[in-house]
């Protein structure tokens, strides 16, 4: 996805310098309630590279005419610098009332990427074509039809277990010649949940022994239920390798338990390491435990879940987690 | 950082596009180079779609090789023609290292550099139309350029979808260009133009010379006499004089080397000669075609100079920089006038303009000394050479050739020619007779297009007579010619021609693209400082005030961004679903057919009812409208492949052959 050519990387790094120095620049940029419509107000326009390489040219051309008293030739030139104008006033309408109805974020671990859905509508009638989005060192483009709505995929790094702040998204254009770049500045007063990182190695889940054994043999009872894509801490004995290949990308089993064990992850037992630690071991377990389809009961100093398993017992318990003291608040810039 | 690499549709776009400003170019240079730069553009697009890239070496050498070769066909001297030259030869040759977004953009900015280039060598219409081109494509392969840049590369990109096919974006394209219009309109009218130009002039190397020259050789003109193509067009603004009145005034002709008349420069500034108008003067203005000469043909004779243009002691005007584009001038003349040598100066101009080359044209001498034996005064002189023209000569533009004394070949041998000789000879003649005689080159006639109103002198319409100095009257004019052709002067040179039938019909259409061409100069070439100014005037601007005319350029160009805005903000109307389009086309034939429905009939009434009128093909008609209902109101999505195939359907659907609509009973 991430993609050179509609970076604009140089620009936006210029701009962030700018602001760097000139701090009042960013004042305008408060978080703010979605949704919202791109007014002038917000709106920057400047001449691209290209844009003052023609810029130069078209007066040169036009000094040009004017000295030799050409008048073809500076009917050329006005021809040419107005359409460029008239590029630049496109390019601005392009912009102008593009209407941002929502962000979607998908909740991560720390360290994985937010995937971020930002959902647009073209309230008028004429497409809006070229509109780039930029986040994070990465920008993806998107076209509008009239009166379509669409959203485009964004990415956000995952820093600390907690809330975060999705950070300023750039929105803009170089259409219809590229030779300037309107642009405005998003921050969607969104805090994005972060779950706490996985542990990478620690010791296994403690399964109880017999249950645990019988899990890692094939019994007649238990049934393939369906095949997902590898996650972190996915045990390697659960790769359905052969589908994998068939399909380009990383897959793992995943079974029906049809008896449901069930196990007991305490925040008390983990004793002696540090809170951070215990955390990023909790989750991973609790994630482990989850896919080898166990009922988990997680007991944390002032709280418990469970037992229970299921999409919304884990993201109870991945927020409970994220959200122990310590966490991140998302307020601090 | 690299720029991002162009991909083989921008770059065929690109290859397309940059020429196409450099096409305007192509005819001014030489054909070794045209025909070079054609073939080097046929080896670069390959190379580039291949992304083949020749090792730096080649093409340095290449580049600096021909570069070398062009120099020394223009003889190593820089003007604009030079300069055109060579950015088109470096666009071309560009196209071999045209690999990226960067190198793709410079490209086309020289590109329109050299469209405008194009038009310091010519000013024609047809330019106008290339460079419109030229515009049209490269800003259409900027456009190109900017989606590729906004575009993931890793996406799939819709290169098939509708909307990036090349007529629309030449559509696009068109549609920025007409946007411009209005602003691009202020701009030119009201920017102010420049007085002086900042720096030098600079000329064409090699310049193209045509019309009427500096020297008249007899036997010179006789090319002019079949180019039809205009020299200058008139407009006047008041009375119109008879055609066989209209002698436009070129180059006095006043020294003789026996074979040739040459101007004398110290005589056009040393003699000062009195003039008097007799008659009212006519106001007109014409638009002369570049000559590359500072000859500006006034009507015989100009009482007042235009601005640029200064009048020799003869009376004819030069401008003062060559005419090397088409050039607007007003001017008066009156037709009756005495034109008079100063007094102080009589002796000086009677010796002078009668100067002839020693040993020259003996027979001739001997004709003029019995003459003037016989007790011939100046008037009978004139009179007897007339009637001696009229008498025994011939009018014809295929004249034999002559040689040494070539007065005396024409008088006594071949007695055939067309003005430039019997111009001279009677030159000659007046000025053995001790009679003050000079010639004078110009243009005779002009031809009337209906179709603008005004008047074309064209090439052909070159003409050469005789002025002589007369006590009492001054400088007459004497045009030989006259009296061995005087169809020439009544009708001008098309009396020349057989007329034919051709001509005839085709007339009102050459007529009008010669308006639209006069028009062109009118509305574009012409409009200099001078116009500019009556344009504000009415305004009440005063045209020195850089204040005011700051003033009306921000408001005019304010009205004229508003206009873009109005138009750039309208929404374009949503093209129709192509499947409904088929379902349309697929009604319409069941109409034909006899099935009769309004357009809030649902389309299920509709399949019906032509399903019961044309029962052989029923099963079809509801099997087509059952799928086309299915899509529409049930919401059965269908993927690309399904769409076709039912779109297709629809088209494909016929009445059978067979089947003839009944007519309902009244």
């Amino acid at each position: 996805m991430n993609n050179e050519a509609i970076d604009g990387g140089r620009f936006f790094a210029l701009m962030s310098w700018i602001e760097r120095r000139l701090p009042a620049l960013t004042r305008l940029k408060q978080p703010e309630a979605l949704p919202l419509i791109l007014n002038r107000k917000r709106l920057y326009v400047l001449p691209t590279g290209a844009g003052l390489f023609i810029g130069a040219l078209l007066i040169g051309m036009l000094l040009g005419a004017l000295n030799y008293n050409n008048n073809p030739a500076l009917l050329l030139s006005f021809l040419i610098a107005s359409a460029v104008h008239s590029s630049l006033l496109q390019g601005y309408f392009n912009l102008l009332g593009l209407r941002v109805l929502q962000l979607d974020a998908e909740p991560a671990h720390a360290g994985e990427r937010i995937n971020l859905t930002l959902r647009l509508e073209n309230p008028d009638g004429r497409a809006r074509n070229g509109l780039c989005f930029r986040l994070d060192e990465r920008a993806s483009s998107l076209s509008l039809a009239g009166n379509t709505r669409g959203h485009v995929d964004l990415g956000v790094v995952a820093q600390r277990r907690g809330y975060q702040r999705c950070g300023r998204i750039a929105v803009f254009t170089r259409h219809p010649l590229g030779l300037f770049r309107v642009w405005s500045w998003i921050s969607p007063d969104r805090q994005l949940l972060v779950y706490p990182a996985i542990e990478r190695d620690g010791p296994p889940l403690p399964l109880p022994s017999t249950d645990g054994n019988r899990r890692w043999r094939r019994s007649p009872g238990e049934q393939l239920h369906s095949l997902r894509d590898y996650r972190v801490g996915d045990p390697l004995r659960l790769m359905a390798w052969k589908r994998s290949a068939q399909m380009g990308r990383p897959l793992v089993r995943e079974f029906e338990a049809p008896t449901g064990g069930q196990i007991e992850l305490d925040w008390q037992t983990l004793d002696g390491i540090d809170n951070e630690t215990r955390i990023s071991r909790l989750t991973r377990w609790l994630l482990e435990a989850e896919r080898l389809g166990l009922k988990t009961r997680l007991v944390l100093p002032s709280q418990s879940f469970g037992p229970d398993r299921g999409d919304q017992h884990r993201r109870n318990c991945l927020t409970a987690l994220a959200l122990l003291p310590g966490a991140a608040s998302g307020d601090a810039p | 950082m690299k720029s991002p690499a162009l991909d083989r549709r921008r770059f065929l776009w690109c290859a397309i596009a940059v020429p196409t400003g450099t096409l305007a170019i192509l005819p001014t240079l030489p054909l070794w180079l045209s025909l070079l730069l054609v073939l080097l553009w046929a080896i670069a697009l390959p190379l580039g779609l291949r992304r083949i890239t020749l090792p730096m070496p080649v093409r340095v050498t290449v580049t600096l090789a021909i570069s070398f070769a062009l120099l020394s066909s223009y003889g190593f001297r820089f003007g604009r023609d030079t300069g055109a030259a060579l950015i088109t030869l470096l666009l071309v040759l560009k196209l071999f290292e045209l690999r990226s977004i960067r190198d793709a953009r410079s490209a086309i900015g020289f590109s329109m550099f050299a469209a405008m280039a194009a038009f310091l060598l010519d000013q024609g219409p047809s330019m106008l139309l290339l460079s419109g081109l030229a515009c049209i494509l490269l800003l259409a392969a900027l456009a190109e350029i900017a989606d590729l840049e906004a575009q993931p590369a890793t996406k799939a990109l819709p290169l098939e979808s509708p909307t990036s096919g090349w007529p629309v974006r030449l559509r696009q394209s068109l549609r920025l260009l007409l946007l411009a219009l209005p602003l691009a309109a202020v701009g030119f009218f009201l920017f102010p133009r420049l007085a002086q130009p900042l720096w030098g002039f600079p000329g064409r190397a090699s310049e193209p010379r045509m019309g009427l020259s500096d020297e008249m050789t007899p036997g010179d003109i006789a090319e002019l006499f079949l180019d039809d193509s205009p020299a200058m067009r008139v407009r006047f603004l008041d009375a119109v004089p008879n055609p066989e009145q209209m002698y436009w005034r070129g180059p006095v002709m006043t020294q003789f080397d026996g074979r040739t008349w040459s101007r004398s420069r110290f005589l056009e500034r040393a003699l000062p000669e009195q003039f008097e108008p007799l008659g009212p003067p006519i106001r007109y203005e014409i638009t002369q075609e570049p000559t590359g000469r500072n000859y500006v043909m006034a009507l015989d004779v100009p009482v007042s100079d235009a601005a640029e243009v200064g009048m020799t002691n003869s009376r004819f005007l030069l401008s003062k920089r060559p005419l090397d584009d088409v050039q607007r001038f007003e001017l008066a003349s009156v037709l009756d006038y005495r034109l008079d040598a100063t007094p102080r100066y009589l002796t000086t101009m009677q010796q002078r303009m009668t100067e002839l080359p020693e040993g020259f044209n003996p027979r001739t001498r001997e004709l003029i000394q019995r003459w003037r034996d016989e007790g011939t005064d100046d008037r009978g002189m004139i009179q007897r050479a007339l009637t001696l023209f009229n008498r025994e000569f011939v009018y014809t533009l295929e004249p034999p050739i002559l040689h040494r004394h070539s007065v005396d070949e024409f008088l006594f041998d071949t007695r055939a020619g067309y003005c430039e000789h019997f111009s001279s000879a009677f030159t000659v003649m007046m000025r053995m007779a001790h009679i003050p005689a000079r010639v004078v080159t110009g243009y005779q006639g002009a031809y009337y297009n209906a179709v603008g109103d005004h008047w074309v002198v064209r090439l052909s319409d070159a003409h050469a007579w005789s002025e002589v100095w007369l006590r009492g009257e001054g400088w007459v004019r004497v045009d030989p010619t006259s009296v061995v052709a005087p169809e020439r002067i009544e009708q001008g040179s098309d009396s020349l021609r057989e007329a034919s039938s051709w001509r005839s019909v085709v007339r009102p259409l050459l007529d009008t693209a010669d308006w639209l061409r006069r028009s062109w100069n009118d509305l574009v070439l012409g409009f200099d400082a001078a116009r500019q100014q009556r344009l504000l005037q009415p305004l009440g601007i005063d045209p020195k005030s850089w204040r005011q005319i700051g003033i009306l350029l921000a408001v005019a160009a304010g009205i004229a961004l508003l206009v873009t805005i109005w138009l750039l903000r309208r929404a374009a109307p949503p093209p129709r679903d192509p499947l409904l389009r088929a379902w349309d086309h697929f009604v319409t034939q069941l109409r034909r057919a006899g099935t009769r429905w309004r357009a809030n009939d649902a389309p299920r009434t509709i399949s019906e009812r032509a399903a019961r009128r044309l029962p052989r093909s029923a099963e079809q008609i509801r099997a087509l409208s059952e799928r086309f209902i299915a899509w529409r109101y049930a919401g059965q999505e269908l993927d690309t492949e399904a769409r076709r195939r039912l779109q297709q359907d629809l088209r494909r659907f016929r009445i059978p052959k067979d089947h003839v609509p009944r007519k309902r009973a009244a």
